[in-house]
């Protein structure tokens, strides 16, 4: 054998032994035995699923970067410590399938937190159920992960749903007898999108004038705007998961000259849209979202975040929710006094009275039929806008904003 | 008129990007699968040399092309060329070169992260109205330059003696190795000049898109199509298909949505591929038995 046949084998060899540890899982304690140790604390086997590695990975650094800043608040708030065990899904489909086996089967976690996107939640819905786990949900949106007919649920998210944003957006988006055309991604998020928009466009008489779907990483989306100019649509709405796509959309917006009165989005775009986009596209965009991003508890997670981490909030909106599942969880966990006791801890999450983030407070936010944090009513709901900075601005409530036009 | 002009100038990106294949094929008979890694690459490299401010945007351009290119030259020297070495039907270099996607995305995403970055340089404001068409200028400088690069490999391959060493190792690698040169230093050289072609797109897509490690990923499949239709033997092959799938999947999109834009471009290349598979404008080879 020569040296360079030799030396392509030794590289081989390490490659595949590099690929094979990252492949592994993270992380693992043998004293998370779920119930409380010699100094009262209770140490939780949390799994966590989900993109660490690949081009989806804001979607694991969100978890990540609230695991490091607030682990040890919750361990002196509840004597409950989190020992994280997680598993990289590369955001793919199959992955997130084994990742979530290995979770549940081989590591024997006390509960199981993600996958963060909606299509991969959706694809192990069905298995986390049959698992009788507590599923912590902070990042999907899609109201079809969880479903009621099944009961008890052991399914919990404290994002919004996007059957809830529909129900908030759908009169300001028809208001003045405004024509709406929505653009979505082709995923589970988008996809969800639309057919909450076209489920309450239907239950409330309007029609939806223009569907489109646009493909992550689109290197233009100029027969989109043309075809929703071509159709009148003056009020757009873009559920898009990614904020470089939607840059995509606003760029070819203005590209084409086309001003609809209305472009409403998703706090998505608080996520790689300011870097690939210019003020001119973002200055007419607004968006709802039941959080409070500029005063609060929730700013105090997102202050809290930065100072810990010296980083941004991978995903905002996602970082508040985060914290707010792990709060919901780590109380439960207290007042059982016993992670392993599954359904003790899902009742306890279900009966829970209050939720903390930071000094703001949401009262029994949970029923056996209603496993979702926030609730569709517009008085509770801000709408903003931007600045040429991209800051947000306050426009006022949802309610305020259909109301009087903002 | 409209889906005539942005499908042509949307053609020219593919098109610019096409050349990639085109080369190295014309010259090695292989594909490097790792091309849209070469496209973040050379994007992430100018990103880097962004704040030498002592350099002209055209100099950190440069620089972005020969890094890709050097890695490049160096990827075929030790990634392809070991694995096809058993003849031509030895297409190892198929997996080496998707591994090297891999290796390459990760590499990149673990030391850039996975979000877009800014990139200002040789970047172009605004849009233009062409034929009633509003067109990205940055879109359009792509598009030109799909055009002007391709006459210059013509040119090149045809009226210098590089290009004829190039022609010569194409069509006879052996005989042309028994008068003294070397298919492998050609290979290399051909890797270099096509990874850079790739790292030059990348760094003026980012200028739109911004700079990420999947950048390029989305541009693989029309580019690989654009190739196909073309003629992977063809230098004015990309040009041609090109503007055939631009135009096509703008006008399906267009008409029908744009989901139905890819498909479209995608349904031309099996049309293509069943009528002449050697493309458009690519030749047939005959072999004697």
């Amino acid at each position: 054998m020569n040296s360079f046949t030799r030396i392509h084998k030794r590289l081989v060899t390490a490659a595949v032994a590099v690929l094979a540890l990252s492949a592994c899982g993270g992380g693992g304690d043998d004293d998370a035995s779920g119930t409380a140790g010699a100094d009262g604390v209770i140490t939780v086997k949390l799994g966590v699923v989900g993109p660490k590695s690949g081009p989806a990975s804001l979607y694991y650094e969100y978890m990540d970067q609230t695991f490091e800043t607030f682990s040890d608040d919750f361990e002196e708030k509840y004597d409950v410590r989190f020992d994280i065990v997680s598993e990289d899904d590369q955001a793919a489909p199959e992955e997130t399938a084994r990742a979530v086996s290995r979770l549940i089967n081989e590591k024997g976690v006390h509960a199981l937190m993600g996958p963060p996107l909606s299509g991969n939640s959706l694809q192990v819905a069905d298995v986390v159920q049959k698992s009788q786990l507590p599923w912590l949900l902070p990042g999907p949106n899609a109201d079809e992960i969880i479903n009621y007919d099944v009961q008890p649920n052991w399914g919990f998210m404290t994002n919004f749903t996007n059957q809830q944003i529909m129900a908030i957006l759908g009169e300001r988006l028809w208001s003045d007898g405004q024509k709406v055309g929505i653009v979505y991604s082709a995923d589970g998020f988008g996809q969800s999108n639309l057919e909450h928009l076209k489920s309450w466009a239907e239950e409330n008489g309007h029609e939806l004038t223009a569907e489109e779907t646009i493909q992550p990483g689109a290197s233009d989306a100029n027969a989109i705007i043309k075809r929703f100019k071509d159709s009148g649509v003056d009020s757009v709405f873009m559920g898009i998961t990614q904020g470089a796509d939607t840059a995509t959309v606003t760029r070819a917006m203005e590209q084409a000259s086309y001003q609809p009165k209305t472009i409403m989005t998703t706090g998505t775009i608080l996520t790689d849209y300011q870097d690939v986009a210019e003020p001119s596209q973002w200055e007419n965009i607004q968006i709802v979202d039941p959080r409070n991003f500029l005063e609060g508890g929730d700013a105090w997670v997102l202050d809290q975040v930065r100072e810990e981490t010296g980083e941004e909030p991978a995903i905002p909106t996602n970082n508040i929710s985060s914290y707010a599942i792990l709060d919901i969880y780590a109380q439960a966990v207290k007042e059982v006094g016993d992670a392993t006791d599954f359904e003790a801890v899902r009742q306890a999450m279900e009966d829970i009275e209050t939720v903390h983030i930071g000094d703001l407070t949401i009262e029994n936010p949970f029923t056996p039929e209603d496993h979702v944090l926030y609730d569709d009513d517009p008085a509770n709901w801000l709408t903003y806008g931007f600045d040429k900075n991209f800051d947000l601005v306050l426009k006022g409530t949802a309610a305020e904003c259909l109301e009087k036009g903002c | 008129m409209d889906a005539l002009v942005l499908g042509l100038v949307l053609g020219g990106l593919y098109a610019l990007l096409a050349q990639s294949f085109v080369l190295t094929f014309i010259t090695t008979k292989t594909l490097n699968f790792a091309v849209g890694e070469f496209v973040a690459l050379g994007a992430f490299v100018v990103l880097a040399v962004a704040s030498w401010s002592w350099l002209p945007d055209i100099g950190k351009v440069v620089v972005g092309l020969l890094v890709a290119g050097l890695i490049g030259a160096l990827a075929y020297r030790f990634l392809v060329l070991p694995f096809m070495t058993e003849g031509e039907h030895d297409v190892r270099w198929l997996l080496s070169t998707v591994a090297l996607s891999f290796v390459m995305l990760n590499l990149i995403t673990n030391v850039e992260g996975p979000s877009p970055q800014r990139s200002e340089t040789a970047r172009l404001g605004g849009s233009v109205d062409v034929l009633g068409a509003g067109v990205s200028k940055q879109q359009l400088l792509i598009a030109v330059l799909a055009v002007v690069v391709t006459v210059l490999l013509v040119v090149a391959s045809k009226k210098t003696p590089a290009g004829l060493v190039m022609r010569a190792v194409s069509q006879d690698p052996e005989t042309t190795s028994l008068m003294g040169v070397s298919p492998r230093l050609v290979g290399m050289v051909t890797y270099a000049v096509a990874m850079g072609i790739a790292g030059l797109t990348g760094t003026l897509y980012a200028a739109t898109v911004g700079a990420s490690p999947v950048m390029g990923a989305p541009l693989l499949v029309a580019s690989i199509a654009v190739a196909v239709v073309g003629g992977l033997s063809s230098l004015w092959g990309p040009l041609l298909g090109g503007a055939l799938y631009g135009v096509l999947s703008e006008f399906a999109s267009y008409e029908f949505g744009a989901i139905w834009g890819e498909t479209a471009g995608l349904l031309l290349v099996i049309a293509v591929l069943v009528w002449r598979p050697q493309g458009l404008l690519g030749r047939r080879t005959e072999v004697k038995l």
